[in-house]
């Protein structure tokens, strides 16, 4: 993936997890993407250096009694990209308020 | 599951994780846990978030399965990626580099699988080959007829004439109908003279056949009757068109000798066509038939009516031939109660030894794939985890070998095949085996993949040694086709044929050939020197004879009283079968003729051990009595049996020479000559010195190098199949002795 000409979903994405959205689902909720096509952009921006993943604290998991969750953080490059891609765009999307991590909002399925 | 779960939430979850276990085939193994990892974690955690705070409903769960679907789109995104150049070019190397580390394991996995997949192909283009019938239009109408006495323990014989020109005439379910006779002729002139198998057929052979001529014309009604524009025509198969005449452009025209007469060949048919029998390489008129109602001159081949069945036809041939045996009671022969019925079969179909050796080949294909696929996939999916490239590469470079292995001994077989299976044409048959071989490959890549799934572990044993022990049947079956070979083989040169060959020359002296006063030709010839004994003959053994005579017996046989029954009928001197080395196994030959009356047949007969078995098992037929039915009008006195002579022995694998009468040579009327000479010299050295007393310009045939001609094949099946086997054997203690090393757990 370049680093110019990010398409609309890849932004929507971005916006995501620079508001706070970290795991996939999560992601999926804010954005309204399909989760065909959520978790391949996640992939290409970490591929490409504008999003970075890991896995969560295992204690987390553990008391929850889950397998931990993997979690994706923009980066510096990625926030610096997004900038860029909404001036291209000047459009604003929709804000959305991120709930406690974990807790989506709205609740979806 | 967790405790805290309720019951519903447990299925919900359940049947999302199935959902994203089904994607999780399509992702890469390297990959893979990663991969189902993040799904399953994030599906876990929705669910029980859902259900702590009491919002998995009916929809929620229903929008969440929704939402796994998606991870088939996710899986086939990452399969994508990795088939993406880069990841393709890091494969290559990572999969070189395997290859230097592992070359014996590699090695054995590509080669075993290249030899399966070879031989399967082989086999399978073989059994092809051995289905392909002759090329004729409406090919699915076209039957045999024949004659049976089911009663009488009489299998299938030939119509006569009076039966060809009635069933012709009188059965609405036959469109055509045609006569054909098996007969062997001499191609070439003199010493290079080569018995060819020839068909003697009626005008409306060809037609009734739906074949038309590649080159010229095939034969017509006019030829029959010698006013066609064409002399004495001959047909050429279009095999031995381009074998013995390098597919001259300009054939047709073309005089060439059979049996030292000019022929002139008039068109050029299709390789596929073997009737009268397999192997015939050229169609000459038949000419008249013998009238007798009883002589079963010639086989028929018909064209059914379009809508007509078998059944009809074989009803209504049946109704025709009862009428003519309620007219002709005389000429059946005093059947006694045992009637002759007709039978009606379809051209393609074969005899139940032919179907069983093909559905052996097939399965023995079947297997030998098998085994080669358990072979590679033991050695290569144990070791080569995490590869998939590699098993790509690996499957990709066997089957390549197995094409290149198939086309060779395809290739090489091809000009064996018709002297192996009856009906035999190769021409055709390797498409279908590289079909075989290619979904062979298919199969290997796809037990390969699916090898390739699951955490890595170390090379089984047992599945090497299963697989060794695969191999080691395959090679066993290998051995056992070079025995049946090596056994035809060995049937057909020296005494397996049931005469010595070597050293035997045939002299063929042409019609009213008296030879010299003080004995004629035999005494002649004997007196030259190098010559050892001399006989005279109708037509050298396994070459000619007469063929579906009439004989019945004075009641002494086993099958029945007065019975008619079927032999071939060969003519000749006393010496024959001294001069043959064929053994007298009972009683002895028969007497010379009376001094001075030569042409007086003294009233004795031979019979070969094969038709004594079969009228008079397990007793002597010796001192017992026969009648013979030469022709119309010609049937002998009573003969009694004097000898009983060894079997001679055909020429291709299950092939058996007809059960043989041998009559005084006072009966031939042919007025042909053939001198069997025992003798050290060479056919030319022969010829010559016939020549100088007085007969011309002769070429004797050796009899011996024909005999080995046609072992030839049989010879070189055994030592292919013998080497393969070797090969495979190699292969399979290679299999166990070769020890993989562990498998990588790092993933690509």
């Amino acid at each position: 993936m370049t680093r110019r000409g990010l398409g609309s979903s890849t932004i929507l994405v971005l916006q995501a997890l620079a508001r706070g959205f970290r795991y996939g689902f999560d992601v999926m909720d804010a954005t309204e993407l399909p989760s065909g096509t959520v978790y391949p952009i996640l992939s290409k921006l970490e591929a490409t250096g504008l999003a970075r993943s890991s896995w969560e604290d295992a204690r987390i998991a553990r008391r929850e009694k889950r397998p931990p969750r993997r979690y994706y953080e923009i980066t510096a490059t990625g926030a610096v990209e997004l900038r860029e891609a909404m001036q291209r765009l000047g459009v604003l999307a929709p804000r959305r308020r991120p709930g406690p991590a974990g807790r989506p909002s709205p609740a979806r399925g | 599951m967790s405790d805290r779960m309720r019951p519903g939430a447990r299925r919900v979850l359940r049947l999302c994780l199935l959902t994203v276990q089904g994607a999780s085939h399509l992702v890469p193994s390297g990959d893979r846990d990663d991969w189902r990892g993040t799904w399953e974690a994030e599906l876990w955690h929705r669910v029980l978030l859902l259900d702590r705070h009491g919002r998995l409903t009916l929809g929620a769960g229903a929008a969440l399965l929704h939402r796994c679907l998606g991870a088939y789109w996710h899986a086939a995104w990452v399969l994508s990626r990795s088939l993406a150049p880069r990841a393709l070019l890091a494969g290559t190397v990572l999969a070189a580099r395997e290859l230097g580390a592992a070359p014996a394991a590699t090695g054995a996995a590509v080669l075993s699988l290249g030899l399966a997949l070879g031989l399967g192909g082989t086999v399978l283009g073989v059994t092809r080959a051995a289905w392909n019938g002759v090329a004729a239009t409406g090919q699915e109408r076209v039957v045999r007829i024949w004659n049976r006495a089911p009663a009488a323990r009489i299998g299938r014989t030939g119509l006569s004439s009076l039966e060809l020109r009635t069933f012709r005439a009188g059965t609405p379910s036959i469109e055509a109908l045609a006569a054909q006779r098996p007969s062997v002729v001499m191609l070439g002139p003199g010493a290079d003279a080569s018995p060819v198998d020839a068909g003697l057929v009626s005008p409306e052979f060809f037609e009734t056949l739906g074949i038309t001529a590649e080159l010229g014309r095939t034969l017509s009604v006019a030829d029959a009757g010698g006013q066609g524009p064409d002399a004495a025509p001959v047909v050429l198969d279009a095999e031995l068109w381009r074998e013995r005449f390098g597919g001259d452009p300009r054939i047709v025209g073309r005089t060439v000798t059979l049996d030292g007469a000019p022929h002139r060949v008039i068109g050029v048919v299709s390789p596929k066509l073997r009737l009268p029998r397999p192997g015939t390489r050229l169609w000459l008129p038949l000419g008249p038939l013998p009238e007798s109602p009883g002589s079963h001159a010639a086989g028929a081949v018909a064209r059914l009516r379009p809508g007509a069945t078998l059944e009809s036809a074989e009803r209504e041939l049946n109704r025709l031939s009862h009428r003519l045996q309620a007219e002709f009671p005389g000429g059946y022969l005093g059947q006694s109660g045992v009637a002759w019925s007709v039978s009606v079969e379809p051209l393609a179909s074969r005899g139940p030894r032919v179907s069983r050796l093909l559905a052996l080949l097939a399965a023995g294909a079947t297997l030998t794939v098998v085994a080669g696929v358990a072979a590679t996939s033991s050695v290569s999916a144990a070791r080569l985890r995490a590869r998939r490239l590699h098993v790509v590469a690996t499957v990709a470079a066997g089957t390549a070998i197995g094409a290149a292995l198939a086309a060779g001994t395809l290739g090489a077989l091809g000009p064996w095949v018709d002297g192996w299976l009856p009906g035999a044409r190769m021409a055709g048959a390797g498409g279908e085996a590289f079909a075989f071989i290619g979904a062979g490959g298919g199969v290997a890549l796809l037990a390969h993949l699916i090898g390739l799934r699951g955490p890595a572990r170390p090379a089984s044993d047992g599945g090497r040694s299963g697989a060794s022990l695969a191999l080691l049947v395959c090679a066993a079956m290998l051995a056992l086709g070079a025995g049946l070979c090596a056994q035809g083989y060995r049937g057909i040169r020296g005494d397996g044929s049931g005469f010595r060959a070597e050293g035997l020359l045939a002299v063929a002296l042409g019609p009213g050939a008296q030879g010299p006063a003080g004995g004629g030709w035999p005494s002649a010839v004997a007196r030259l020197a190098g010559v050892e004994t001399v006989s005279r003959t109708l037509a050298p053994p396994l070459v000619g004879s007469l063929s579906g005579v009439t004989f019945v017996t004075d009641g002494s046989s086993k099958v029945g009283d007065r019975t008619p029954m079927t032999a071939d009928v060969q003519m000749a001197d006393p010496n024959y079968f001294a001069v043959l080395g064929q053994p007298i196994t009972a009683g002895r030959t028969f007497r010379s003729p009376t001094a001075g009356r030569p042409t007086e047949a003294p009233g004795e007969v031979v019979v070969d051990a094969s038709l004594a078995a079969r009228f008079w098992p397990g007793t002597s037929p010796v001192g017992h009595r026969l009648r013979v039915v030469l022709d119309v009008g010609r049937v002998t006195d009573w003969l009694t049996v004097v000898g009983v002579a060894g079997d001679l022995h055909g020429t291709a694998p299950g092939e058996t020479q007809a059960p043989l009468l041998y009559l005084p040579l006072a009966f031939d009327t042919t007025a042909a000559t053939t001198l069997l000479v025992r003798t050290r010299l060479t056919p030319a050295e022969l010829g010559a010195a016939i020549g100088r007393i007085g007969a011309g310009s002769v070429e004797p045939v050796d009899v011996g190098a024909v005999v080995a001609a046609r072992a030839a094949p049989h010879l070189a099946a055994t030592l292919i199949l013998l080497a393969l086997a070797g090969i495979v054997a190699l292969m399979a203690v290679a299999l166990r002795l070769v020890r993989p090393p562990q498998p990588l757990t790092t993933s690509a």
